[in-house]
């Protein structure tokens, strides 16, 4: 298999699988390469890393919710908070953000407020597209580091599309 | 449009001292939100002066109206900034929108007092801040801009609460 395969197969993967929310192992082992190799194979193919598409299909996967006016269910809001009690260096912890951004459903702010108060909230958010986490992601970077990503972002979206179309091109021959 | 054609962009027309804000999707990113856009939008002041400026800077990338047909003449410098008013162009470095006014804001001045100054590739460029986001949105009103709406406003929040 050569790396376009490997690739290919990869993003087939993830779009299949996104919301079950994937670790690097697993999709380099659907790839048939070690983690080290997929990430910078990876990278250097789509311009972005497997975490960073991983976290756009599920932000497309729920903008896309809500173009079709459809609320965000249950499980899009598991994939959303899934790992929520595991927090990790990866998940963000929202508990510092509540304190002068959102009071809680039930009134209640900052330390006080309650697990189920902050899940509420994220769901809220989530139903209007927000990630909080992420947004607050974003805002540690500098501006030109969200205009790097962005753009990163949008042609990696783009070599998507054409290697999708190539894709089918080539099946139709 | 890749990341090092916006900074050759940016830089061209910082080099050149053009007098313009970065508008839409762009804007909307460099003030943290999640959209993603793959075009730059500026508002640019209509003086005689910088129509110069803009066409010098764009004359070498080879622009050409987006979606016009492709035998459609169209040259690009400062009379023909000067009969139209909003741009949609394709360039050698990707697509580049200039507007002479903004939805809900107004010509340059306008646009300009709803900006705040940021530091892009090293240079200190203006781009439009979330109030003038969030108003020029709501003008436009296209579920597109309808839908960027609540999370312009939660970074407006946030950001109001953030400083003292």
């Amino acid at each position: 298999m050569n790396d376009y395969a490997r690739v290919e197969k990869a993003i087939r993967f993830l779009k299949d699988s996104y919301l079950d929310h994937p670790d690097l192992r697993t999709v380099a082992a659907v790839a048939g390469v070690s983690e080290f190799y997929f990430q910078r194979l990876f990278s250097r193919w789509a311009g972005i890393s497997p975490k960073a598409m991983l976290q756009l299909l599920t932000a497309q996967h729920a903008k896309a919710l809500l173009r079709d006016s459809r609320s965000v269910g249950a499980q899009d809001r598991d994939a959303h908070l899934g790992k929520w009690p595991a927090r990790t260096a990866e998940q963000p912890d929202c508990r510092g953000y509540f304190p002068f951004c959102f009071p809680s459903p039930s009134g209640k702010i900052g330390k006080i407020m309650t697990r189920q108060d902050e899940e509420k909230t994220l769901s809220e958010l989530a139903k209007e597209g927000i990630d909080l986490p992420q947004l607050y992601e974003r805002l540690s970077w500098t501006p030109t580091e969200r205009l790097v990503r962005n753009y990163d972002a949008a042609t990696a979206f783009e070599e998507l599309r054409k290697a999708g179309q190539r894709h089918r091109d080539a099946n139709r021959r | 449009m890749t990341p090092t054609d916006v900074e050759k962009l940016l830089k061209a027309l910082h080099e050149q001292t053009v007098d313009f804000v970065v508008i839409g999707g762009a804007a909307a990113v460099l003030q943290g939100s999640a959209y993603v856009t793959n075009d730059l939008d500026i508002c640019y002041s209509r003086e005689k002066a910088n129509l110069e400026k803009i066409a010098k800077v764009l004359a070498p990338l080879n622009p050409s109206l987006r979606g016009a047909p492709k035998d459609l003449a169209f040259r690009l410098d400062a009379d023909s900034l000067a009969f139209g008013l909003n741009f949609t162009l394709s360039t050698n470095l990707g697509d580049l929108d200039l507007l002479g006014e903004v939805a809900g804001l107004g010509g340059y001045a306008a646009v300009l007092s709803f900006s705040e100054e940021m530091m892009l590739f090293g240079m200190p460029l203006r781009t439009l801040t979330l109030e003038g986001l969030i108003r020029s949105k709501k003008a436009a009103g296209r579920g597109k801009d309808l839908r960027l709406l609540p999370e312009l406003e939660i970074l407006l929040r946030i950001r109001k609460t953030k400083k003292p």
